[in-house]
């Protein structure tokens, strides 16, 4: 498993190239970052605060500037939340309820105060709008990351079903 | 989540070692007594064999596994053959060789059957004989010295090979006591999944392996090891049943301990490292169940401490309770390990780009929205309606200029970081009934320039819109307060409920207190937000928050509000007016705002299904009824002028593919030059709406509806929607029964008055000086003007400079007065290529006579109060090619 673990060192290990393939976007200057930003909202948090809630059909891709949220899934036949992942500066959140629009699949709660960047389907196309250019590495590398995570959960599955 | 740190739940042995609890010189000597503590075992059991077996199988073995399952790093750290193995690397002699790749893929293999064979042959060779024990022993401390010498790290033995690493690994999940590794100086990273290297993620790290060999190995070990311990100690002994028997039943234990495994795996879901742990400690307890008294009696002959018989029992339980909290954490390990495999599932950015996000989210003004307490950071200069819209909040808008009232909110604090209300924004939210309630303000006017907490829902707050209407009757006063209400009029008819109608009733009731007001409307609706219209195309809340008056508005007023009616006829000498209904109404003034409708050229084809003018809500609801029903996909647009494009971008955020039809050189001519509108045709571009200029529709090919638009150019496109937007043409039908001068419109002079001194006309319809703005803001005054001189005031109309926003998002376009520099006037002009911001200034003997602004939206408010003020920029004049809009104070 990818996961980091093991990152022994002088060894490049599979956790840190598997890492680095998931990367957004890695080859964007500060004026490209700029030129997107412009059109995205900065939204503080604070602790406590649910970002996101389960079922919401609410779809902006999210980046967290700094702070920390955990991400919990429904699970089970009672439906009890579980944490599933935590979030930090530089991760990136929502990305399917973005590209498809369908509802919130997880919650999302600050577990500090912290802040994030919030890019709403609208504000992409303004954005797409003046730079047609940008618009597309950012489709196409965000449809990138998200096959990879197909590809990853698929093998999970295979992992699990055995 | 990658990166040689992984802190938190899983440190690795560098961080663990921080934390260590003996000093480090210790254990080379806690080692040199471990090997001479092996040594010593094989002279015991070469002198005195009965007590070397006792001692070695009955008092010091059993304690392993129990070692194992409270502080596995301490053995993994003291153990004798780990300390042989180590030697030449300490020593630095090892050739440190790489295993070859099939043995350190299934090494686990070799060491569990390793493990299998010595503990099954205790049964028949190791329990009874001491030679053999101190030979096993012997050769095993040779096995572990060669391969320190052949290979890198514990590669050689401890970590690949040794048949007690893999019973060690089934419990060293959540040690008890967790001890660091103390043997590798540095890590050469000799082994997968190490649990050397992060004791607390190995075991997972296994069973979770992309590898399924791999991780099944693992597996099946702790499938067959209940089994294992049963046969051991269960069986009868082998020299009772023979050999061959006694090996066929010990597999076949082996056997129904993995079939037990595998059918509950089968059908119990559980995370991947439930089960093993599960069999590992029932494994466990298996053992010492037979091994406690045992190792109390041998206790007892060895050393002579004779054990209460409650004694075995006692340590049954405890390990028994110690299981169950083993398992419990293991579980919320589990939990947490898929959770960090989970982190790594997350895409990020790179350490530059978060750099460059920590600067764009820096420095924000923190603005909160009620009730929805959400927290936005914006720049300041941003007003409340865009930080709404960006937050995708619900708020209304239209003219985004404080004119059409579609968007009051309540500032609940810092209104001292908002610029004051100005004249136009105060009378907007009299006619609103809010002008009497010092926190209101029309969300578009709201620049913030300081930390603002605003509600968006200003009924329910504190004196919000329930304030009593009477309150602000003075709020926005006449300009004339001399003005006396004329005593003689009785009746007041106004024609047309849009803006510049309602304004009129409004203003002529303020100042009029007890005539009868009819408000006369053909349409279905109360006051609505006309410029907001194209919303109904692609938005899904139809005419929900379009209202511009609150329900009660006409009550509270004692206005009579006729809806869905119309006038279709007159009897001038009798100052009596004809329904359509056929009742009639008697007037002694008569308002008509009976604004205007589309201009519709004629185009061959034109008002086929499919077709369209786009002037009203309900053309507006038909437009996205009709592409509903028919799935249409293609539409065109005839006009590039404000109404055009936006009823074009309506159709494309609709999903509709778009091709607007510029008859002229570019986009809104009328409002921008033609640099400004290169920048606005490509954006339109990048949205994906295609322009094509100098282009005129020639006819329109339908069958049943539209389906191809025919060009002048001859050219032909595929079409299914097609509106004009070409113009208004003012409604003077009523007016010319009326026998009322009319030119293009209702010809007034500056009190608003017809030739027929008792009629009025104002908004749209109307025609002063030769000019029909059709803009909104000129409705409301003309509105104004009309409504309050039918009722005995003497108002006058001042014309102003148009201002016009396009309400198309992504894009800020605002257009002021003049927009090219004539005789006697000069420009001043600044664009900025890399943000697509463009700012024109026409400036006339030192005043501010028009403006252009595309990006721009901070200068608005100040254009337009400049505009309005007159004020001398003379001495200004070289800071509007600047960055700071302060300029205009
Ligand atoms: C989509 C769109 C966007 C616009 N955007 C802007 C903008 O951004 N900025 C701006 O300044 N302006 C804008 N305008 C123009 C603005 O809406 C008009 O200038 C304004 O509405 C004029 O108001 P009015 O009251 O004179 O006429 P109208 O609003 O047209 O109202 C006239 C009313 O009288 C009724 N009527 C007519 N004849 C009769 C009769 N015989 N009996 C009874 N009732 C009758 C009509 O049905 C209608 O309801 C826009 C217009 C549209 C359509
Ligand atoms: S992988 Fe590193 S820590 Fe583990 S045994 Fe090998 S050298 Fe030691
Ligand atoms: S008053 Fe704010 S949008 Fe019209």
């Amino acid at each position: 498993m990818d996961s980091g673990f093991f990152d022994y060192p002088d060894v490049d290990s599979a956790a840190s190239r598997a890492a680095a393939e998931l990367r957004f976007l890695p080859d964007w200057t500060d004026d490209e970052w700029a030129r997107l930003l412009q059109h995205a909202a900065a939204r503080p948090f604070r602790l406590g605060e649910t970002v996101i809630r389960a079922g919401e059909s609410e779809r902006s891709l999210m980046i967290v500037v700094d702070g920390r949220l955990d991400v919990f899934f429904r699970a089970g036949q009672f439906g009890r939340e579980v944490r599933r992942q935590s979030c930090d500066a530089g991760s990136v959140i929502g990305e399917q309820a973005f590209l498809d629009g369908l509802p919130r699949s997880a919650t999302i709660r600050a577990v500090t105060d912290g802040r994030l960047m919030q890019l709403t389907p609208e504000a992409f196309e303004a954005f797409a709008g003046h730079w047609p250019a940008l618009g597309k590495r950012f489709l196409f590398d965000l449809g990138r990351i998200v096959s990879l995570r197909l590809r990853r959960t698929t093998a999970m599955l295979e992992r699990e079903g055995r | 989540m990658a990166g040689a740190t992984v802190p938190g739940a899983f440190p690795n042995y560098l961080q663990l070692r921080e934390r260590g609890w003996l000093p480090a010189r210790l254990w080379p000597v806690l080692r040199v007594a471990s090997v001479a503590a092996a040594v010593a075992t094989v002279a015991l059991l070469v002198l005195v064999p009965d007590l070397g077996l006792k001692f070695c199988w009955g008092l010091a073995v059993p304690v392993l596994p129990a070692l194992f399952f409270v502080a596995p790093g301490l053995w993994r750290n003291v153990c004798p053959l780990a300390a042989l193995n180590q030697l030449p690397r300490t020593a630095g002699f090892t050739r440190a060789g790489r295993p070859p790749e099939w043995l350190l893929r299934h090494g686990y293999l070799v060491a569990v059957g390793g493990l299998l064979v010595a503990v099954s042959a205790r049964k028949w060779l190791f329990n009874d004989s001491a030679t053999a024990t101190a030979a096993l022993i012997v050769a095993a401390m040779l096995l572990a010295f060669t391969g320190g010498v052949l290979f890198r790290g514990k590669s050689g033995w401890c970590s690949l090979v040794c048949p007690v690493l893999p019973v060690e690994r089934l419990y060293n999940e959540t040690p008890f006591v967790r001890v660091a590794n103390r043997h590798c100086d540095p890590c050469v990273g000799c082994t997968k999944n190490c649990y050397d290297f992060n004791p607390l993620a190995a075991n997972l790290s296994d069973a979770y392996d992309d590898d399924a060999t791999w991780a099944g190995y693992r597996r099946l070990l702790a499938a067959i090891f209940p089994g294992f311990l049963i046969a051991y100690f269960g069986l009868s002994e082998p020299t009772a049943i023979g050999l061959g028997a006694w090996h066929l039943a010990f597999a076949l234990h082996l056997a129904a301990s993995a079939g037990i495994f595998f059918a509950v795996a089968t059908l119990v879901r559980m995370p991947p490292g439930r089960l093993p742990a599960i069999f590992a400690v029932v494994a466990l307890n298996i053992f010492y169940w037979y091994v406690t008294p045992l190792w109390l009696a041998n206790l007892a002959t060895l050393v002579g401490v004779v054990a209460p018989s409650w004694l075995a029992w006692l340590l049954r339980a405890g390990l028994l309770a110690a299981s169950v909290l083993w398992l419990w954490r293991g579980v919320r390990k589990e939990r947490a390990f898929v959770g960090r495999l989970a982190e790594g599932e997350g895409s990020r950015l790179t350490a530059g780009a978060t750099a460059a996000l920590g600067r764009a989210a820096a420095g924000g003004q923190e603005v909160v929205f009620q009730p929805q307490d959400r927290r936005v950071a914006v720049e300041a200069g941003r007003s409340l309606l865009e930080i709404a819209e960006a937050n995708r909040l619900p708020l209304e808008a239209g003219c985004r200029m404080g004119m059409c009232g579609a968007d009051p909110v309540l500032i609940v604090a810092g209104m001292e970081h908002l610029p004051p209300r100005g004249d136009d924004e105060n009378a907007t939210l009299a006619r609103i009934g809010l002008a009497g309630n010092p926190q209101a303000r029309l969300a578009c006017m709201c620049r913030v320039r300081g930390p603002v907490t605003v509600s968006l829902a200003p009924g329910s707050a504190t004196g919000g819109a329930a304030a009593p209407a009477a309150a602000d009757a003075g709020a926005a006063a006449p300009r004339s307060t001399t003005a006396r209400a004329d005593a003689t009029v009785r009746a007041l008819v106004v024609v047309g409920n849009g803006i510049a109608g309602v304004t009129a009733a409004d203003h002529a009731r303020r100042l009029h207190p007890d005539c009868e007001i009819h408000l006369v409307g053909a349409e279905r609706h109360p006051l609505y937000n006309r410029m907001a219209i194209t919303r109904l195309i692609y938005g899904r809340s139809a005419m929900a928050g379009l209202a511009l008056n609150p329900e009660s508005w006409c009550e509270e007023r004692r206005i009579t509000a006729w809806l869905n009616t119309s006038v279709h006829a007159v009897a001038p000498t009798s100052r009596t007016l004809v329904l359509g209904t056929g009742e009639t109404l008697a007037y002694d003034r008569l308002v008509l705002a009976t604004g205007a409708t589309c201009l519709i050229p004629p185009i061959p084809g034109f008002g086929i299904a499919g077709s369209y003018g786009l002037r009203d809500a309900d053309e507006a609801m038909a437009i996205r009824e009709f592409v509903q029903k028919k799935a249409c996909r293609r539409a065109v647009v005839a006009g590039g002028g404000l109404l055009g494009l936006e009823t074009a971008y309506a159709l494309h955020k609709l999903g509709l593919r778009v091709t607007v039809l510029e008859r002229g050189p570019w986009l809104l001519r009328r409002q921008l030059d033609a640099r400004a509108a290169a920048l606005l045709a490509s954006y339109l571009h990048g949205l994906g709406i295609e322009i094509l200029f100098q282009t005129e529709v020639a006819a329109l090919v339908c069958d049943d509806r539209v389906r191809v638009a025919t060009l002048k150019s001859g050219e032909d496109l595929a079409c299914e929607v097609f509106v004009v937007c070409a113009g208004i043409v003012p409604q003077v039908e009523l007016a010319c029964r009326l026998g009322l001068a009319v030119g293009r419109g209702i010809r007034v002079d500056s009190r608003m008055a017809t030739r027929d001194a008792a009629i009025f006309a104002a908004g749209d319809c109307a025609e002063f000086d030769g000019e029909i703005p059709g803009l909104w803001p000129t409705a409301v005054e003309q509105g104004r003007v009309a409504g309050a001189n039918a009722v005995g005031g003497d108002e006058i109309y001042v014309p102003q400079a148009p201002c016009t926003a396009l309400k198309v998002a992504g894009i800020d376009v605002a257009s002021f007065g003049r927009i090219d520099a004539g005789e006697g006037e000069t420009e001043v002009v600044r664009e900025d290529e890399a943000t697509r911001r463009y700012r024109k200034f026409v400036l006339r003997e030192g005043r501010l006579a028009g403006a252009i602004l595309i990006g721009c939206p901070e200068w608005s408010l100040g254009v337009q109060r400049a505009l309005k003020g007159g004020r001398d920029l003379g001495a200004l004049a070289g800071q509007l090619a600047g960055d700071d809009p302060a300029v205009f104070g």
